[in-house]
């Protein structure tokens, strides 16, 4: 449904410095899919997402968006942002403050190159503003709209000329955290039903989880990984990817043993692992254990079942969150973060073993 | 559904973006670089005139080898410099006082600082040489019964009076541009000061005052540009005592008791007046980047807190008072009773009976008044419109388009404000009164044509500050709603610098109605306007009826003005 080829775009800075805004961005969409671009600032995701909507042009690469070539840099072709038909949500929303709800909605179909009747403007003005549960709020000046509403008011704008793809800029960012939840759930709600595919671009990474169909997560001008919201959680490829979504412990070690059941000796011990292809004995490596992953148990106490990892080491803080217990814990020559159930805290000073599931010890290369 | 699929309507890659502003870089360097080369290259023609053959430096050397030039220039830089110095601290302690100090009636006085816009220099300077005329002004007729015949010596006629009634004459621009500094100020740097232990006059100097300075520095470039190219106080005042300083020595060169104007000599002066002129734009230029973004760094939005005066409140009460007697009301006074009495002889009370509206009958009953009123009406509204939809555009283009050369739009808009206004009309005449395809010498056209080059400045600063309060994403998110360029600009950004066009359009309309220097240099037979008819009816002895116009012009201009708060008013809170 939309397709992205290397794309690049160079930046100069004031300071002369050039910064790769892009750096062989591709991707391709699916129709129906919600694709998420996930990143820090800076990482490029907006520029990409500016650059399908035709506000930003590569400096080169190819965007098709269905059958329509909207940028070709070989062919020297540029459709203008105006003739894309997409809908876009802004950051800041970009409700004209000198139209009403109504007129907001209507603009894209008044200033279609199609002359739409008045009676059909009613009609599909009515039909998006239902969509978004806005019905009732036609003569409303957009000046006197709640945060929630103004956010609904653009994503019934970016849907009343039934675009075949949707662009939202980080949409979620302004709004305060309770709303940001409902609505997170509300967007997703909406793009399901009508079906249509949607470009997401977020730095919240919970936000990123729980909405995409497909994430990629973007750091200095390139997508880094890109894969299902679960992949791209259990699987990180890299070290970038495992510390910017979620929390994690690295480890540092060196491969003993490769292949699909590997050892990595770390110090003070040998950590299980699964180990992606490419990577040979006595590689220096990096493995990453989430912390709702590891089980903290009173030392001398009998071991589960199975051949998981143990590792002993001393409880040295433990911060109560409410829902859990964190506790930091020397062990292995790393300080580790593990999560547990409150009601099952250990004191700071316990001797405890830390036992984790080869299957969720992560090798990553040290160097990404 | 690949990438090399069908492109319907596509476009080329390269010139997008590229037009208006080439189109604006165009019409930019015809109304600001050739008038300014113009009258550069004539300072090194032989006959004085930009077409004509052969080059020489003679006009330099004339001018240069003169010690009367240099005396000259001498004074122009006190003149200058003396009512850039009172003029900004008159407006700095009046700002300080309304934005920053519990001062009683502030709200009344910021309201009312506009309006000695509706008291143009010129008016002002008429204003006060009826007042304060050796022996029959009328302050020396008050107050002679009670101080003695001495008071009547008392001379405005020289630098000190010409540099008080100009620092007068500069307070609300100042006022306009120091005001918005001390009011955004963010107290949490000062409140940060006090808390690391610095006393309130500390704080003051260390903290307050820097961030004060890109403001001080490019409102005192701008005014002491202004006062090296001003002409109407040089011309009322400077004139009746023989204080001469460049603008003025341009016109007299222009209007010589007879024979043919000494155009060589006047390019040349000019030539030189506008290297100086370039290095203080330059220094101008330099000074406004840096306040722009010190303004980033504070924001809007605070509530600055106000230093309590205590039992010094009816003094600094009456201070901002009395600036407005000297700058407006007794000016007004003035003229209203000048243009009521039948003779000027000062103030005497067996002329109260005698009051009447004959200089206002004879005036109106002259066509040449009718015929300047609407030649007036006319070049304000054309100018006024044309400098908006121009400015408009310029404006638009410096702060959207992403080509990094439009940045020569800003600085080809910026010239203007480093040519005097006298200047500018003498380049429009070498221009005009050669190229016979553009017939406009003499006509309104020309007047309106000036106004708009020397008004252009301002107008696209004011316009880049109302685009960049419009967010972005408003015009982006038309652009992909479908709309083209033009209805993007008709329908969401001249909607939303609704205020700022309205502001715009009747600020132009008050300067083009009250200015004087540009028109003086381009009026005929055909095209007086009422500034110049004013200006001529004072020069020939006629104070009643030049006063008459002048009442008349201030109540109009008032009007305006107070049109004008309300919307500057209306854009703040909006």
């Amino acid at each position: 449904m939309l397709a992205a080829e290397a794309l690049e775009k160079r930046f100069a800075l004031h300071d002369g410095r050039i910064v790769n805004a892009m750096d062989g961005v591709g991707f391709r969409i699916e129709p129906g899919q919600l694709y998420t671009l996930l990143g820090p600032s800076g990482c490029g995701k907006t520029t990409t997402l500016r650059s399908i909507a035709g506000l930003e042009t590569p400096d080169s690469g190819r965007i098709a968006i269905g059958d329509m070539a909207v940028f070709d840099s070989a062919r020297r072709l540029l459709v203008p942002a105006n003739r894309r038909k997409i809908g876009m949500v802004f950051q800041s929303y970009a409700i004209w403050p000198h139209m009403d709800v109504y007129e907001n909605v209507a603009f894209p179909l008044r200033v279609s190159g199609e002359r739409v009747r008045e009676g059909d403007v009613a009609a599909r003005v009515a039909k998006a503003l239902a969509t978004v549960r806005m019905e009732g709020f036609e003569r409303r000046p957009a000046t006197r709209l709640s945060g929630g509403q103004q956010q609904r008011l653009a994503l019934a704008r970016a849907l009343v000329m039934e675009p075949r793809v949707l662009l939202l800029d980080e949409p979620l960012s302004n709004l305060d955290a309770k709303l940001r939840e409902s609505m997170r759930l509300e967007l997703r709600r909406i793009q399901k039903s009508l079906g249509i595919t949607a470009v997401y671009v977020t730095h919240d990474q919970t936000e990123a989880l729980a909405m995409s169909d497909v994430v990629a997560v973007m750091e200095n001008g390139r997508i880094v990984q890109q894969g299902d919201p679960r992949t791209i959680y259990s699987r990180p490829a890299t070290r970038f990817v495992a510390e910017f979504i979620g929390s994690t412990n690295f480890v540092p070690g060196r491969i003993a043993r490769a292949g699909a059941d590997a050892l990595v000796e770390i110090e003070g011990g040998r950590l299980r692992c699964a180990v992606p292809a490419g990577l040979d004995t006595g590689a220096r490596v990096l493995v990453s254990i989430r912390p709702e992953d590891i089980a903290v148990r009173a030392a001398g106490a009998a071991a589960a079942a199975g051949d998981g990892n143990r590792i002993a080491g001393r409880v040295v803080e433990q911060i109560f969150l409410g829902s859990l217990a964190d506790h930091v814990i020397a062990a292995g020559g790393a300080e580790f973060h593990a999560w547990c159930h409150p009601a099952a805290a250990f004191a700071p000073g316990s001797e405890v073993v830390l036992e984790v599931d080869p299957a969720r010890c992560i090798v990553l290369p040290e160097k990404a | 559904m690949g990438v090399a699929a069908a492109e319907p309507r596509a476009r080329m890659l390269l010139p997008r973006g590229h037009t208006l502003p080439i189109v604006l870089a165009i019409l930019l360097a015809l109304l600001t670089v050739v008038p300014v080369a113009t009258v550069i290259v004539a300072s090194f023609r032989p006959s004085g005139l930009p077409l004509s053959d052969g080059w020489t430096l003679a006009h330099f050397a004339k001018v240069w080898s003169s010690a009367y030039s240099y005396r000259l220039v001498w004074q122009t830089l006190v003149f200058a410099a003396g009512s850039t110095a009172f003029g900004i601290a008159l407006a700095a302690a009046l700002a300080w006082l309304v934005e920053r100090t519990d001062m009683p009636g502030r709200d009344f006085f910021r309201t009312g600082i506009l309006m000695p816009m509706a008291t143009p220099p010129l008016l002002l300077a008429i204003g006060w040489v009826l007042l304060m005329s050796p022996a029959i002004g009328i302050v020396p007729t008050l107050l002679a019964p009670v101080f003695g015949e001495g008071v009547k010596s008392f001379s405005i006629f020289n630098l000190p009076g010409m540099i008080f009634v100009q620092g007068l004459a500069y307070v609300p621009t100042s006022f306009l541009m120091l005001a918005p500094a001390m009011r955004n100020m963010d107290p949490v740097y000062e409140e940060a000061a006090r808390t690391s232990g610095a006393a309130f006059g500390q704080t003051l100097r260390r903290v307050s005052l820097p961030f004060l300075v890109p403001a001080l520095l490019s409102v005192t470039t701008l005014l002491m540009i202004v006062g090296m190219l001003t002409f109407d106080v040089p011309a009322v005042i400077g004139q009746r005592g023989n204080v001469s300083v460049m603008s003025s020595e341009i016109f007299n060169l222009m209007n010589p008791a007879n024979g043919l104007p000494a155009y060589g000599e006047i390019a040349a002066l000019n030539s030189t007046l506008f290297v100086l002129l370039a290095l203080g734009l330059w220094v101008y230029y330099r000074a406004t980047q840096q306040s722009e973004r010190f303004a980033t760094i504070s924001g809007k939005g605070y509530k600055a807190t106000r230093f309590k005066l205590g039992r010094w409140r009816p003094v600094a009460a009456a201070f901002v008072t009395l600036y407005f007697l000297l700058a407006v009301v007794l000016p007004f006074l003035a003229l209203l009773w000048t243009s009521l009495v039948p003779y000027f002889a000062g103030f005497q009370t067996k002329l109260l009976g005698e009051l009447s509206f004959k200089a206002y009958a004879t005036l109106l009953g002259q066509p040449r008044i009718w015929e300047g009123v609407v030649n007036s009406t006319v070049i304000a509204v054309v100018a006024a419109l044309a400098t908006t939809a121009l400015a408009l555009f310029v404006a638009w283009t410096i702060v959207r388009s992403k080509l990094r050369w439009v940045r020569v739009l800003d600085v080809m808009s910026m010239i203007p404000i480093s040519v005097p206004f006298l200047m500018m009309g003498v380049a429009l005449v070498f221009i005009f009164f050669g190229l016979r395809a553009v017939p406009i010498y003499g006509t309104v056209w020309i007047i309106a044509l000036g106004h708009l080059i020397v008004f252009l400045p301002l107008a696209a600063r004011m316009m880049q500050s109302g685009v960049l309060q419009v967010h972005r994403e408003l015009e982006e998110a038309a652009s992909v709603s479908g709309a083209t360029f033009l209805q993007n600009i008709r329908r969401v950004v001249v909607p939303l610098l609704k205020p700022t066009i309205f502001a715009l359009l009747i600020w132009l309309v008050v300067h083009s109605l009250r200015e004087f220097s540009v028109a003086v240099m381009l009026i005929a037979r055909q095209n007086e306007v009422l500034s110049t008819i004013l200006f001529s009816l004072w020069d020939q002895g006629e104070p009643g009826q030049a006063a008459a116009i002048a009442v008349i012009l201030m109540l109009v201009l008032g009007g305006l003005v107070a049109a004008f708060t309300g919307l500057t008013r209306a854009r703040q809170e909006a």
